[in-house]
C-alpha cells in the first residue's frame, strides 16, 4: 500500500515528496508533468552577449520562431520561449473564467517553479501567525529546504533579519555593476535611506555559488552568463524537477506522469482513493493510498477539494499579492558601461517599513539586459529608432524594482467551482477595496521616496493586473473549527477528509508582501512530517 | 493621455521588425549599451525628447489614420 500520494511536482509537491521519502514513506507523485527538454537543449552553453553576437539560431529561444510574443502581455515576462511549456495545456485542463483575475496556472513538471525567479524570503513570526502556520516548525522547514536546494545570501546585511532567517547559506552571488553601484550609494547614504523606511541587502536566492552533488546529480555555481530566463544548463537556479529526478532514483518513490488529478474520496478504512485522468490513454483511473497530500497549487488544490466534497457554486476566499514594478534609472550608472558578467535574477532585496503599519514589503531589484531591448521600446511613446536609442543610453543604468503588496481576505476576492457543459470551471472575482488601494498607493509613495534617496529615479509604476504576482492562496482555511468542511488543522489535515493533507498555500489565510515559494517548500516538508508522524501513530497501539 | 501614448508607441509591425533585427547576430552592435558618460547621456536624452515632441503630431496622425488603439 502506498503511504503517501502527492499531487503535483511544483515547489510544494517536490519538497513534500522529498521529506516523505526521507522519512521512509512509500511515496507516489501524481502529475501531468508537461516538459520541453528539446527547446532547452537547443540553447548553447555560452554567455548572453556572446550568443547575441554569434548564434544565428538565437531567435528560436529569445523570441520564438514565430515572433508570436512580440506584442505579448506584460504578465509573465519570464515566460520566454524555452519556458512556455510551463503554461501549456493549463487553459484546457485547468479552465478558469474571470474578467477581473488572470492567474498563471501550470501543469508542468516542476509547476510554476520551473520559471521561478529564485527569491527565497522567510516570513517573520507575525506573518506566519496571521497565515496560521506555527513559527518554530516553519523555521525548521526553512533550514531543511536551505540545506536541500542551496541558498545563497548574506546573513550580515540589513535585510537578513527580515528576509533570510535560515541556515545553512552559501556565499552571496557577486553583484553586477549596476547593483554594485546602487549598493555603494546605499552604504554611503544608509542612515538617510533607512530613515525613509528602506533597508537594502543582497537578494537571498536559490542560486548556487558552490556546487551541490547528490545521487550522481550535480548542480554548478552560477556561471554569470545572464541566461537564467532561458537556460537551466548549469542547474544553478533551483528547479523542482531536480528534486523529482533525484527521487526517481530512490526505491520508495514512483513518479506517475500524464495524470491529471480529478477528485478524491475518503474511505471508511482510513485510506483515500484518488481518481485521475490518464492523459495518454484518455481513461479515468484511480489509485489508493493511506494518505494524500494535495500540492497542485492553491487554485488547483481548492478545485480538487471543492469537487471532491461536491461544493459547487460556493464562493470561497481568493488571495493573490497585488504586484507593481517600477522601472528606474540608477543615476550612479548613467552613461557608464556595465560589464557582461551577471546572473539574471534579483541582485538586491529591500524591505520597506511604513510608519504606523506592521506590514513588511519586500522589494526585488533587477538589472535589465537579457529580456531584450525591443520589450523596452514597446513601452515607450517614441518612434522605434528613438526608442531604441533611448533604451541603449539607459541600459546600463536601468533598474527594475518589483514589489508585492500584502493580501488579506475580503468579500470582493472569491473563487467558486461551477459545472459547465464540458468540464468543471473555476470562476474568480478579484477587486481591491478602497482601503487596500490606498495601502498600495502609500507603499508606492514610500518606495519612490526611498528610491530617490538612493539616487535611483523611478520612471513610472506599472501594474500588470490582478493575478500577475503568480502568488495564490485561499480557498481553504487553517482553522480549529472542525465543522468547517473547507478547514484544515495547522498541520494541513483536512477536517472533512481526515486522510487528506493540504501541502500548498490553498489553506493560507494571508499572503505577506514577499515571495512565497521558500515558505511553500518549508510548509510542504512540515506537512509531510505531520502525515508521517500521524501514520506512525496510527499503526502504533 | 493614455490613448495618446498608445498612438505614439511603436506599431506591431515596427516592433516585429525590431525584434527580428535584435535577434540577428549581424545587427548585434546596434543593440549594445551606449555609454558616452553622464553629461553626454543627459544631453542625448534631452535631444531625443525634443525630437519626439516634434515628430509626435505626425505619429499621432499616422496612428489615427491606421486606426490604431493600443
Amino acid at each position: 500500500m502506498i503511504d503517501l500520494l502527492v499531487v503535483g511536482s511544483g515547489p510544494s509537491g517536490a519538497q513534500c515528496a522529498k521529506a516523505a521519502c526521507e522519512l521512509g514513506l512509500e511515496t507516489v507523485m501524481i502529475d501531468v508533468g508537461i516538459d520541453d527538454p528539446a527547446t532547452r537543449e537547443r540553447i548553447p552553453d555560452a554567455p548572453f552577449d556572446a550568443l547575441r553576437r554569434t548564434d544565428p539560431e538565437q531567435r528560436a529561444y529569445f523570441v520564438g520562431d514565430a515572433l508570436a510574443d512580440v506584442m505579448g502581455v506584460r504578465v509573465g515576462a519570464q515566460l520566454t520561449p524555452p519556458r512556455q511549456f510551463i503554461v501549456r495545456e493549463a487553459e484546457r485542463l485547468a479552465p478558469l473564467a474571470s474578467a477581473t483575475f488572470q492567474p498563471l496556472q501550470s501543469l508542468a513538471l516542476g509547476g510554476l517553479g520551473a520559471g521561478w525567479g529564485a527569491g527565497t524570503f522567510t516570513y517573520n513570526d507575525a506573518e506566519l501567525a496571521e497565515i496560521g502556520l506555527p513559527a518554530a516548525a516553519m523555521r525548521r522547514g526553512y533550514d531543511e529546504v536551505a540545506a536541500d536546494i542551496g541558498i545563497s545570501g548574506s546573513a550580515g546585511d540589513d535585510v537578513a533579519a527580515e528576509l533570510l532567517r535560515c541556515a545553512p547559506l552559501q556565499p552571496p552571488l557577486p553583484l553586477d555593476d549596476n547593483a554594485a553601484a546602487l549598493f555603494a550609494t546605499y552604504r554611503r547614504n544608509r542612515a538617510r535611506v533607512r530613515a525613509r523606511g528602506l533597508d537594502l541587502g543582497r537578494a537571498p536566492s536559490a542560486i548556487l555559488t558552490r556546487p551541490i552533488e547528490r545521487d550522481g546529480l550535480r548542480r554548478e555555481p552560477n556561471p554569470l552568463h545572464d541566461m537564467d530566463f532561458y537556460s537551466d544548463r548549469s542547474r544553478s537556479v533551483y528547479r523542482p524537477r531536480y528534486t523529482v529526478e533525484e527521487l526517481c532514483g530512490r526505491a520508495n518513490f514512483r513518479y506517475r506522469g500524464d495524470a491529471l488529478a480529478l477528485r478524491f474520496e475518503q474511505r471508511d478504512d482510513g485510506t483515500v482513493e484518488l481518481w485521475y485522468r490518464d492523459l495518454a490513454a484518455g481513461a479515468e483511473r484511480s489509485i489508493r493510498a493511506r494518505r494524500l497530500a494535495l500540492a497542485a497549487g492553491a487554485l488547483a488544490t481548492t478545485k480538487l477539494v471543492l469537487r471532491s466534497l461536491g461544493l459547487y457554486d460556493r464562493p470561497v476566499p481568493l488571495l493573490s499579492n497585488p504586484y507593481t514594478y517600477l522601472p528606474c534609472v540608477n543615476l550612479a550608472m548613467l552613461g557608464r558601461p556595465a560589464g557582461d558578467a551577471r546572473h539574471s535574477m534579483a541582485q538586491l532585496a529591500g524591505v520597506l517599513r511604513r510608519p504606523g503599519n506592521d506590514d513588511r514589503i519586500a522589494l526585488s531589484i533587477y538589472s535589465y539586459r537579457s529580456l531584450l531591448l525591443y520589450k523596452l521600446v514597446k513601452e515607450m511613446p517614441l518612434p522605434p529608432e528613438l526608442g531604441l536609442l533611448t533604451a541603449r543610453l539607459l541600459l546600463s543604468a536601468l533598474t527594475i524594482v518589483g514589489m508585492h503588496h500584502p493580501d488579506r481576505r475580503t468579500d470582493a476576492k472569491r473563487i467558486a467551482l461551477v459545472r459547465s457543459r464540458t468540464d468543471d470551471v473555476l470562476t474568480a472575482d478579484y477587486a481591491l477595496n478602497a482601503d487596500e488601494r490606498a495601502a498600495v498607493a502609500a507603499n508606492l509613495r514610500a518606495t519612490r521616496a526611498a528610491l530617490r534617496a538612493l539616487r535611483c529615479i523611478p520612471l513610472g509604476a506599472i501594474d500588470p493586473g490582478n493575478g500577475s504576482s503568480i502568488h495564490y492562496a485561499g480557498g481553504l482555511t487553517i482553522t480549529g473549527d472542525a465543522r468547517d468542511p473547507l478547514g484544515t488543522s495547522a498541520e494541513g489535515r483536512l477536517h472533512a477528509a481526515r486522510s487528506v493533507y493540504v501541502a500548498d498555500s490553498a489553506n493560507w489565510r494571508f499572503l505577506p508582501a514577499k515571495g512565497l515559494t521558500f515558505s511553500l517548500m518549508a510548509n510542504a516538508r512540515r506537512v509531510a512530517g505531520a502525515a508521517a508522524a500521524e501514520l506512525r501513530a496510527a499503526v502504533t497501539p | 493621455m493614455k490613448r495618446l501614448a498608445a498612438l505614439l508607441r511603436p506599431s506591431p509591425a515596427e516592433l516585429r521588425a525590431l525584434a527580428e533585427r535584435e535577434t540577428d547576430p549581424r545587427f548585434a552592435a546596434e543593440f549594445e549599451q551606449l555609454c558616452p558618460g553622464p553629461l553626454l547621456t543627459v544631453l542625448a536624452l534631452a535631444g531625443i525628447g525634443a525630437l519626439a515632441v516634434v515628430t509626435a503630431p505626425v505619429r499621432i496622425a499616422a496612428g489615427l489614420l491606421a486606426g490604431r488603439r493600443r
